[in-house]
C-alpha cells in the first residue's frame, strides 16, 4: 500500500522527503509502474524533477535532472494516461541538444516501439530512470551504454544525504566512480537525483538494424534480455521463435516477451536480466549476488530503498 | 621483519619469486611520480592468480599492508608502498590465456604489457583500444587500475570501456570474478567501481578485454600553429564542427625545443605550437551500413580538420600520405616526453582536466605559474579531452625545486577545479593528490566514497593511504614520503 506520494521538483525536496519519512521507499517516474512487495511505502515520483540545467555546445557537456525526459517518443498526447504535467512539459534533453546539431545517442529507433508500449513508453525515456535501470540499448555497440555516457551524478542516500561523484568534463579519475556504481542499480544504493553526460554529433550517431520479432510487450508485460555470444545468437533468435520481440546483432541481445512457465535456454557465458527488476528470473549470479549484499548493506542498512528490487538476497 | 616476511613468502611460493634486500627497496620504492618514496620490506613476483592470493592471505594473516605493481610507470605513486610491507609485482603474470576472434574477445594476466595484447590480434584486423603513452611497457593489471586513457581516448574511450569481466583478489584474499566475454551483465556494476580505483579495492590478476576492429582508414595531419591560443581555440572548433578525431594531440614550444634538443627535429619557423590530428572510419558493421557508405571518409573530416586550423592562426599543415609518413608524424608526440631528459635530470608530469573551451585560459595560467617559481614549463597533451600534463623539468637534488614543483602542481590543479574541471584525467590521485581531492569533492561526498571503499576494503592493508585522504594511520607518513625525496 502506498501511503504518500510525493514529487520533489529539486534535488533538495528530494533530501527533504527522504529525511522526513521513516517508511520503505519506491521510487518511479509519472507511474509506478512495478509492484514493489512491501506493504507500507513512500513513493517517491520524480517526473517533476526535470529539466536540463546547463549544456555547453563546444565541450559537449550536459546536465540534466534526473525526470527529464531523453526524447518525446512518438506523439505521447495520444496515450490514455493522465501525466499531470504533460501539457506544461519541459523540453527534453535532444530537443536541446538538437538545436546545436547533438544529442545523447538514444534517439526514436526502428522496433522500439515494440518494446516500450503506452505507460513504458513515457517512463522510459526519462533519463533517471533508463540510467537507473541500465538497460541494453539498441545504439550500445556504436555508442557505448549508460554507464559510457555518464560523466558524474548528484545522487542522495535513503538518509537525504547529497552526494556527487565525477565531474563535468569528459574525463577524469578522480576518486571512485560512484556514478558507475548507480548507473543500473536500480536506485536501489541511492537515488540518481541529477547527471552529467557526454553528448555526441547527432550525424555520428549510427541508425541501427534490429531483428523485430512476431510479438510485442504490450502494456505492463515483462520482457528477459538475454545477451549471448556472437557465435550463439542465431541460435538465440531461433529459440525465442513467438516470442521475440527484438534482438540487436551488433550486441547479440534479444529482447524475449515472458509468459507464464517460460524458461530461456541457456548459453555458455550468456547472462539474462529482466524489465522488472523485482521478478525473480532477474539473475545474479553468487559472487555479484555477495558483493551486492554487502554493498546495500552500507548504503542502506535498515532496506527502505526499493526494497526487494534486483532480487538481492 | 624484512627477512622474516621474506623466509615465510620463500616457503610459501619458492624462492625464486621472492626478492629482498637494499638495492631491491630500493628499486621498488616508487614509480615513475618519484617525489613520495618509501621501502618495502619485500617484493614478491607471482605467476598465477593462486600466487597472489597465497601472499594476499599470507598478508592478511600477518597483518602486513601489500600494493600491487605492474611496470611501475604510474605517475601519482599509485604503487608506492606508502606503509612498506610487500610489493607483488605483476611482471610475470604477462601470458594470454585465451583468444576468441569470432566473439572479439582475450583472457590475459595482468602483467601483460598493454601493446602486447594487440599485438597478438593484428593479424585479425582487431586491437586493444586504450593506448597510454607508455603503451609498450605498462601492464593490463596498470591500465586497470588507473583506468588510463591515451591518445585515441578521445573516440575510443578510457580502459573501463574495454573491460568485459576480471579476476580480483579481494584485500582479504579470496577469489571473485565480475563481468565475463559480454559487456552488460545484470547487477551493480562493480566492474565499473574496481576499474580506476587505482587498486584499492583488490588485486586484479586476469581480465577479458573487448577487441575493436581496426579503423579501414585513417588520415593523420601535423598543424603548426603560430600562437598556443591559436591552437587550443582550433581544438574546440574542431569538436564542436561535429568531427569525431580520433585523436587530437597538442605540443608547445617547449616540446617542441626539447625535441630538437634531442632527436634533431625541426618544424616551420614561427612555429609556437603543434597540433596531431587524426581521423579514422571504422569497418561497416552490415552490409546495409557497407553499401551506404556511412558518412564522410577520414581524409574528409581531416580536410576539413585542417581547414578549421587555417581559420586559427596555423601556418603549416603536414598530411601522412602512407603509413610511414603517419609515424613520422606521431614521432613526436610519441618522443616528447623522452626528449624532456635533455632539459632537466628530473621531470614531472602533471595531469588535470578542463572544459576543452577553457584551454587557452588555463595554458595562460600554467605558464604564468612556471615563471612565477622560475621552473620551466613544457605541454604536451591531449587537447581534445581537455586533459593537460604540464611537464616541469627541475632538478630533484635541490629541495627547493622540488617544493616549488610541488606548489606550481597544486596551484594549477586548484586552477582547473575552478575552470570546472578535474584534478586527474587518466594518473589517477594516489598519493601526489591526496590533499587536493578536498578541492573537488565535500566532506559528504569523501564519506561516501568511504562507504564505497568498505564494500570490499574494510581494513588497511590493501594499498593503503591512496585516493581519500585523511585515512587513519596515514597522516603523520605524508611528510616522512616526501623527506625520502629531498
Amino acid at each position: 500500500m502506498v501511503n504518500a506520494i510525493l514529487k520533489p521538483k529539486s534535488v533538495e525536496e528530494l533530501a527533504e522527503a527522504l529525511r522526513e519519512t521513516s517508511l520503505p521507499v519506491t521510487t518511479g517516474y509519472g507511474v509506478d509502474r512495478f509492484a514493489p512487495p512491501c506493504e507500507d511505502r513512500c513513493h517517491l515520483d520524480l517526473s517533476e524533477l526535470s529539466g536540463v540545467l546547463d549544456f555547453s555546445p563546444k565541450d559537449q557537456v550536459v546536465r540534466v535532472l534526473a525526470g527529464t525526459k531523453v526524447n518525446h517518443l512518438g506523439d505521447e498526447s495520444k496515450l490514455d494516461l493522465a501525466l499531470e504535467n504533460y501539457a506544461a512539459r519541459t523540453p527534453s534533453i535532444n530537443e536541446v541538444l538538437a538545436k546545436e546539431g547533438q544529442c545523447l545517442p538514444f534517439l526514436p529507433t526502428p522496433g522500439l516501439d515494440r518494446l516500450i508500449e503506452q505507460e513504458l513508453l513515457l517512463t522510459y525515456s526519462c533519463i533517471g530512470f533508463a540510467c537507473g535501470m541500465g538497460f541494453p540499448h539498441l545504439r550500445e555497440h556504436w555508442n557505448g551504454t549508460w554507464r559510457d555516457w555518464v560523466l558524474g551524478a548528484k545522487a542522495v542516500m535513503v538518509d537525504g544525504t547529497e552526494f556527487k561523484s565525477g565531474s563535468g568534463v569528459v574525463k577524469s579519475v578522480a576518486g571512485y566512480d560512484l556514478h558507475r556504481l548507480l548507473i543500473g542499480s536500480c536506485d536501489t544504493l541511492a537515488i540518481l537525483a541529477e547527471l552529467i553526460f557526454r553528448t555526441t554529433p547527432i550525424e555520428s550517431v549510427v541508425l541501427p538494424l534490429p531483428i523485430v520479432g512476431p510479438v510485442r510487450a504490450a502494456s505492463r508485460e515483462d520482457v528477459a534480455i538475454q545477451r549471448v555470444l556472437r557465435t550463439d545468437f542465431a541460435a538465440a533468435v531461433d529459440l525465442a521463435g513467438e516470442h521475440l520481440v527484438l534482438a540487436d546483432p551488433a550486441t547479440s541481445t534479444i529482447w524475449v516477451r515472458l509468459s507464464e512457465g517460460m524458461e530461456l535456454r541457456s548459453f555458455a557465458y550468456d547472462w539474462v536480466r529482466t524489465s522488472n527488476p523485482y521478478r525473480p528470473e532477474f539473475r545474479v549470479d553468487a559472487v555479484q549476488s555477495h558483493f551486492m549484499r554487502r554493498a546495500k548493506g552500507i548504503f542502506d542498512p535498515s532496506e527502505r530503498l526499493n526494497t526487494g528490487a534486483m532480487v538481492i538476497v | 621483519m624484512s627477512d622474516r616476511a621474506a623466509h615465510e613468502l620463500r616457503k610459501l611460493l619458492g624462492a625464486d619469486k621472492v626478492i629482498d634486500g637494499p638495492g631491491v627497496q630500493r628499486a621498488y620504492d616508487c614509480d615513475a611520480y618519484s617525489i613520495d618514496r618509501n621501502s618495502p620490506s619485500v617484493v614478491v613476483l607471482p605467476e598465477s592468480t593462486e600466487d597472489v592470493q597465497a601472499v594476499v592471505l599470507w598478508c592478511n594473516d600477518h597483518q602486513v599492508p601489500f600494493v600491487a605493481r605492474g611496470a611501475g610507470t604510474g605517475l601519482s605513486g599509485g604503487s608506492m608502498p606508502a606503509l612498506g610491507g610487500v610489493v607483488i609485482s605483476t611482471k610475470r603474470m604477462n601470458r594470454i590465456l585465451a583468444i576468441d576472434i569470432e566473439n572479439r574477445c582475450l583472457l590475459a594476466q595482468c602483467g601483460i604489457a598493454n601493446q602486447r595484447v594487440t599485438d597478438a590480434v593484428r593479424e585479425h584486423g582487431l586491437h586493444f583500444a586504450p593506448d597510454p603513452s607508455s603503451q609498450s611497457v605498462s601492464t593490463l593489471g596498470g591500465n586497470i587500475a588507473e583506468n588510463s586513457g591515451g591518445p585515441h581516448t578521445l573516440k575510443y574511450g578510457v580502459t573501463v570501456q574495454h573491460i568485459l569481466g576480471l579476476t580480483l583478489i579481494t584485500p582479504e584474499g579470496s577469489v571473485a570474478e565480475f563481468g565475463g566475454m559480454l559487456a552488460g551483465s545484470p547487477g551493480y556494476d562493480f566492474l565499473g567501481l574496481i576499474v580506476g580505483s587505482e587498486g584499492t579495492l583488490g588485486i586484479v590478476t586476469e581480465a577479458w578485454v573487448k577487441l575493436t576492429p581496426l579503423p579501414i582508414e585513417t588520415a593523420t595531419g601535423l598543424v603548426a600553429f603560430s600562437s598556443i591560443r591559436g591552437a587550443t581555440e582550433a581544438v574546440s572548433a574542431i569538436v564542436a564542427s561535429g568531427i569525431v578525431p580520433a585523436a587530437l594531440e597538442l605540443m608547445d614550444k617547449g616540446i617542441l625545443r626539447a625535441l630538437n634538443a634531442a632527436f634533431g627535429l625541426t618544424y616551420p619557423e614561427g612555429s609556437e605550437a603543434l597540433l596531431l590530428i587524426e581521423c579514422d572510419k571504422p569497418p561497416p558493421c552490415s552490409p546495409k551500413e557497407d553499401e551506404e557508405g556511412g558518412g564522410a571518409s577520414a581524409h574528409e573530416d581531416l580536410l576539413r580538420a585542417v581547414e578549421i586550423c587555417a581559420q586559427h592562426s596555423s601556418i603549416e599543415a603536414r598530411i601522412a600520405r602512407n603509413e610511414a609518413e603517419r609515424q613520422e608524424l606521431w614521432r613526436a608526440r610519441k618522443k616528447g616526453i623522452g626528449a624532456m631528459g635533455r632539459l632537466a635530470p628530473t621531470i614531472v608530469t602533471h595531469d588535470g582536466v578542463i572544459p576543452r573551451t577553457k584551454l587557452p585560459e588555463m595554458l595562460d595560467f600554467v605558464y604564468s605559474v612556471s615563471e612565477r617559481y622560475g621552473i620551466g614549463v613544457a605541454n604536451l597533451f591531449h587537447a581534445g579531452d581537455g586533459n593537460l600534463h604540464p611537464c616541469f623539468y627541475f632538478d630533484d637534488r635541490d629541495p627547493k625545486q622540488v617544493e616549488f614543483v610541488i606548489r606550481a602542481g597544486e596551484e594549477i590543479l586548484a586552477k582547473c577545479v575552478e575552470l570546472g574541471g578535474s584534478i586527474s584525467g587518466e594518473h589517477g590521485i594516489g598519493v601526489e593528490k591526496l590533499d587536493l581531492m578536498g578541492l573537488m569533492f565535500s566532506e559528504d561526498d569523501l564519506r561516501v566514497q568511504a562507504l564505497v571503499k568498505s564494500i570490499f576494503n574494510r581494513d588497511a592493508l590493501c594499498n593503503p593511504c591512496k585516493v581519500l585522504p585523511n585515512q587513519k594511520g596515514c597522516v603523520e607518513h605524508q611528510r616522512r614520503w616526501r623527506g625520502a625525496a629531498w
